[in-house]
């Protein structure tokens, strides 16, 4: 803090200096020019009025005016190197002088005021701009948050109050039928929250990533296995693993991703369609390459297709927890150092290829 | 039996709910749409409808109004949003009731059989845990005892009993009882609601028949809830 008031008053000390010693070099540089008349002179002096009182204000030009004139007067006026002058002539003239020069300093303060004004208005009309659209954001997250919490409950709780009330008129097969319900519900609320938790520690920078050198074999199998456990039908290939290296990354992290992009692909593939994961590997990079036969996601939606809030700003108008999945893929890959983008698919008219590069030297 | 329109696009909730229906008798239609619904119900004839308002292509708000453009079909709206101001929106739009979501199942099936069997608008007279009104004569009685009425609160009787168990909001009661002008001011509506209920020697605290949903509106309490 003192170091600044220090550097303040340097640069004040600076200005004032400037303000007084242009007007003084500027005169000793016009004892050159005799031949020059004293309104050359005098408009010169003016000159350097108008450009500090632009620059730096009304105090320093004015200091400017005063210095000039005395400048003027004990280097130009009869008699010379006096401050006395005998000619009316130049005594209307710095009158003159001194007059607009304190024009030119009450002018340029106040366009300078105006203009300051106007930028404090300009920033306060930023302000509210911005405090509304966090509001318009902020409900949105609520009433999709909202959403997608309690969508699972209607059906754990609905189908819960059917088995108690209601179990005389159930068959079986319907109580049956019920509780799985519940059940599969409960899982999603679990997979939805475990989500949510997993993007608010990326988001604050919480997650500490414990790296090990891991075989990406390892865990493209792990991963194939467990889409296979929630999809029974999924037709999963794995082509490119023979020469893939070992790369540096959180393993449960970016099996995570991976998972993620992988039960997108099955989602929006239709069924039984194979679903390709490709993988090569260069100098710097491991590339996995994720395949489906979906419908695709159109050139413009592919940059939002990753923003946490894109989901969100959809409200209750989504499936619940759809869409969460690739702002947290995109999240863990980013995390490693990695790449994660769209593509179209090669060889083939529809479809969605993501592409997840990691950095081999981690 | 009497068939159940559900229009919802969560597959699970689809299936708790036309296994639970189904095991009271009722039959099944559904829609995953707001198109799909606004064409079943132009063309299955169903009984009832149960809306969600967040649909995936249309939202369930629009649904409802395009469905009172051409049909009076009792519409019981599901919906997780909570917000007194969703809740006055459907109701003024024309729902006849508003669960919010999550609900117990028993919960709903007395909500579905109260619309399912509310008088016809048509009817001479009304009959409803001992209260009658004889259309014709301007005559109410409860309990057996004459209750006289000013034209006011007659008014207000008559449309809670319109439509028994179905939420009229202040709006659409204000709207009916007074006319345009006065459909802002709460105030006179509140009034009109207690010295009805103190000529019907009702207790505002723990009403038997006209129940208050604060900020909503009001609702004429039917033998058949619960």
């Amino acid at each position: 803090m003192f170091e600044g008031i220090r550097h303040l008053h340097k640069r004040k000390i600076g200005i004032w200096l400037i303000s007084g010693l242009l007007p003084v070099f500027t005169s000793i540089a016009l004892l050159l020019f005799t031949d020059f008349h004293h309104h050359i002179k005098l408009l010169l002096l003016l000159l350097c009025v108008l450009l500090v009182a632009v620059k730096q204000g009304l105090g320093p030009a004015l200091c400017t005016a005063i210095v000039s004139l005395l400048c003027f007067n004990y280097l130009f006026t009869e008699p010379k190197f006096t401050l006395v002058m005998n000619e009316t002539e130049d005594m209307l003239a710095l009158g003159v002088f001194l007059f607009v020069a304190l024009m030119i300093g009450q002018q340029t303060q106040q366009l300078r005021k105006r203009i300051e004004q106007e930028a404090a208005t300009q920033q306060a009309l930023q302000r509210v701009e911005i405090e509304k659209d966090r509001e318009v954001l902020r409900s949105a997250l609520m009433s999709s948050l909202s959403h997608d919490l309690k969508t699972p409950l209607v059906t754990m709780i609905g189908a819960t109050s059917s088995l108690l009330e209601l179990k005389n008129s159930l068959s079986e097969e319907d109580k049956h039928e019920l509780l799985s319900s519940v059940m599969s519900e409960a899982q999603r609320l679990e997979r939805y929250i475990q989500n949510l938790l997993d993007m608010t520690r990326l988001g604050y920078g919480g997650l500490s990533i414990d790296r090990q050198s891991i075989a990406l074999v390892d865990i493209l199998q792990v991963l194939r296995a467990r889409v296979l456990k929630r999809f029974p039908e999924a037709n999963i290939v794995l082509s490119g693993l023979a020469s893939l290296p070992e790369v540096n990354v959180h393993p449960a992290l970016i099996e995570q991703a991976l998972y993620n992009l992988t039960e997108n692909a099955v989602k929006f593939s239709p069924e039984k369609e194979e679903i390709q994961v490709r993988c090569h590997s260069n100098d710097d990079w491991v590339v996995i390459d994720i395949l489906d036969k979906g419908p695709g996601i159109p050139e413009e939606l592919r940059e939002s297709a990753f923003d946490f809030f894109n989901t969100l700003g959809r409200g209750d108008q989504h499936h619940a927890g759809e869409g969460l999945g690739l702002a947290i893929a995109k999240g863990m890959i980013g995390a490693h150092g990695g790449q994660l983008m769209i593509l179209d698919p090669l060889n083939s008219e529809h479809g969605t290829c993501m592409r997840v590069m990691l950095p081999i030297a981690g | 039996m009497s068939k159940i329109l559900i229009v919802d696009d969560e597959s699970q909730i689809i299936k708790f709910l036309s296994i639970s229906l189904k095991s009271q008798g009722y039959d099944i239609a559904i829609a995953q749409t707001g198109q799909e619904a606004i064409a079943q119900v132009g063309l299955g004839n169903p009984d009832v409808v149960l809306l969600d308002l967040g649909l995936p292509d249309l939202d369930g708000q629009h649904v409802l109004q395009s469905i009172r453009e051409f049909s009076q079909i009792p519409v019981i709206v599901l919906s997780v949003r909570n917000q007194e101001s969703d809740k006055v929106k459907a109701l003024d739009a024309g729902a006849n009731d508003y669960v919010v979501k999550p609900f117990s199942v028993p919960e709903l099936l007395a909500r579905i059989r109260i619309q399912l069997r509310s008088t016809p608008i048509s009817a001479s007279s009304f009959e409803c845990k001992g209260l009658s009104i004889h259309y014709a004569q301007r005559r109410v009685t409860y309990l057996g005892r004459d209750i006289r009425l000013s034209k006011k609160e007659y008014a207000l009787l008559c449309c809670l009993s319109e439509n028994p168990g179905s939420v009229m909001t202040q709006s659409q009661l204000m709207q009916r009882i007074w006319g345009k002008s006065h459909s802002d001011d709460t105030h006179y509506l509140r009034i009109l609601v207690a010295r009805l209920r103190a000529r019907l020697g009702e207790d505002a605290n723990q009403p038997s028949l006209i129940e208050t949903l604060p900020g909503i509106g009001y609702r004429l309490i039917s033998d058949y809830f619960f």
